[in-house]
């Protein structure tokens, strides 16, 4: 457990215990569509386009 | 007197206030730090760039007489040429809004910094497209910290996009009544179960808001368990996923599939575009309200008379079409909005002025009130005399079309009920304007029984 500093709207106690959660779900998931699309590729679909336009995943 | 703006109290990190006829915002002392690093870092740079953040000029000292002492820097961002409310959009407004939210939270991430706040107040729509307007969102990401906004992002935007995608598109008018996003728990009362086989609209809503009914006053926003870097990049993945599977196709809903075509004669037609041609070449407004726009026809004349449109129609399907075509075909000078004129947006929040009425957040120079008259008279029952002292409170100059009993449309709006508007004739129209306005052009409408109007209000 880890101490957090306080913000100026409330996070919600739920809101923020339960994004460890649904984190790691999403990790999978994005793993799981990383896999299906080099699949897909290696099939010779075209990969699913990602979209996305925002900067590269942090470090 | 405080020259402060009644929708920015809630943040400490400053304020926004006018001075001058401009909006400006004050830095306080309290978000040097966060601000600083926000210019450092190059993320403010980097969004301005790519048009997602306004941009801001700082300029000297505190202007505000509101918390000079507190005063840390003042800046004078981009104009934004009207300020509208996440009620007042349609769906793919507020998706655009929520996939840019999602955009700029990334490449905080990616800069070391976070969004604080993911409010769809923080979105507004300028050129066509929307841009994020709350400079002092940004802080410093603290390694392992969860993210703060993750609950009033859901409540925002998520929760109202799955309703409106998954159940019915009305229910974004939901967010006029909640200020802070729809509460999770009643958008998953609300929500279909096939919402549920979507594992990410299980895991941000329903299982979210189970989470928020079993730790409600357990203070655990305090103690969590740390959110890796990564597994926060994951978190806004999948909401950028989740977001962009959810769609809304308008079906043909009563105004959507109204061309005028089969109202009107393709001669009538033209001759009615030529003569509102003609009053926008003559009047050559700088800001043009359509009441009752449709998918904004005419709203593309003001537009291509170089005069900045706001394209209000009260269908959610046509709003949507419309602002697909600004989207596709890049319109910069048309704003479409979901506004009943029967119920226009009030002013609401805090003290009822947090969110102003829709009459008060800008006065346009000209209305185009086109095939409009005979809803409000007669669907709505509002006396003449009524729409016309409310249409010249708006604007000076009026554009109206007036639709006589006689038409296929009105006789299909009076085909079901007694007719009591014994005053709804070309004669009673006219009697009912000359009281607020000068009426400065009068013309039939070629191949229709229709009747153009330009007309000037009356000053005092």
């Amino acid at each position: 457990m880890q101490e957090f500093q306080l913000a100026y709207i409330d996070p919600g106690s739920g809101s923020f215990l339960v994004q460890a959660l649904v984190a790691t779900a999403a990790g999978l998931a994005v793993a799981g569509r990383r896999y299906w699309s080099q699949i897909r590729a290696f099939f010779g679909r075209s990969a699913a386009s990602e979209d996305d336009e925002s900067a590269s995943p942090p470090q | 007197m405080s020259d402060v703006l009644g929708a920015s109290f809630r943040d400490p990190s400053g304020f926004v206030f006018r001075h001058e006829e401009r909006i400006h915002r004050q830095v306080n002392q309290s978000y040097a730090d966060d601000f600083e690093v926000l210019l450092s870092s190059g993320l403010y740079d980097g969004l301005v760039q790519k048009g997602w953040l306004v941009s801001h000029a700082e300029v000297e000292g505190p202007l505000s007489n509101a918390a000079p002492e507190i005063h840390y820097k003042t800046l004078l961002p981009d104009c934004v040429p009207f300020i509208s409310h996440p009620y007042e959009w349609c769906f793919s407004q507020l998706k655009d809004a929520a996939l840019l939210t999602l955009r700029i939270a990334r490449a905080a991430l990616a800069a070391g910094m976070t969004l604080k706040d993911a409010s769809a107040y923080n979105v507004q729509f300028a050129a066509g497209r929307p841009v994020f307007i709350d400079t002092l969102s940004f802080e410093r990401y603290r390694e392992g910290e969860p993210w703060v906004a993750y609950r009033q992002f859901c409540q925002h935007f998520l929760a109202p996009l799955a309703l409106m995608a998954m159940r019915d598109v009305r229910l974004s008018q939901l967010l006029r009544v909640h200020l802070d996003g729809v509460p999770l728990d009643l958008a998953c009362s609300l929500l279909p179960a096939r919402a549920w086989l979507r594992g990410g609209l299980l895991m941000h809503l329903r299982i979210h808001a189970g989470f928020q009914q079993r730790h409600a006053a357990s203070g655990g926003a305090r103690r969590a368990r740390p959110l890796s870097r990564q597994a926060f990049d994951n978190l806004l993945v999948s909401l950028q996923a989740v977001v962009r599977k959810l769609d809304w196709v308008p079906e043909d809903s009563e105004w959507a599939a109204y061309t005028e075509g089969d109202s009107y004669e393709a001669d009538a037609l033209a001759h009615k575009q030529r003569l509102v041609e003609g009053h926008l070449a003559e009047v050559a407004p700088r800001a043009v309200w359509d009441l009752g726009a449709n998918v904004g026809v005419y709203s593309r004349l003001a537009a291509s008379a170089d005069a900045d449109v706001i394209s209000f129609d009260a269908d959610p399907a046509c709003v949507e079409q419309n602002y697909r075509l600004v989207r596709e075909s890049r319109e910069p000078r048309i704003l479409p909005l979901l506004l009943d004129l029967t119920n226009p947006s009030p002013a609401i929040g805090w003290a009822n002025s947090e969110r102003e009425t829709i009459a008060s957040r800008a006065r346009p120079d000209l209305v185009l009130a086109l095939a409009l008259v005979h809803h409000l008279a007669i669907s709505n029952n509002v006396p003449l005399r009524e729409i016309a002292a409310a249409l010249a409170d708006l604007a000076d100059e009026l554009v109206i079309e007036f639709v006589p009993k006689s038409d296929a449309k009105v006789e299909t709006l009076l085909a079901t009920r007694r007719d009591v508007f014994s005053e709804y004739t070309a004669e009673g129209f006219e009697a009912a304007f000359v009281e607020r306005y000068d009426i400065l052009a009068r013309d039939s409408i070629e191949g229709s029984e229709r009747t153009l109007y330009r007309m000037r209000a009356k000053v005092g």
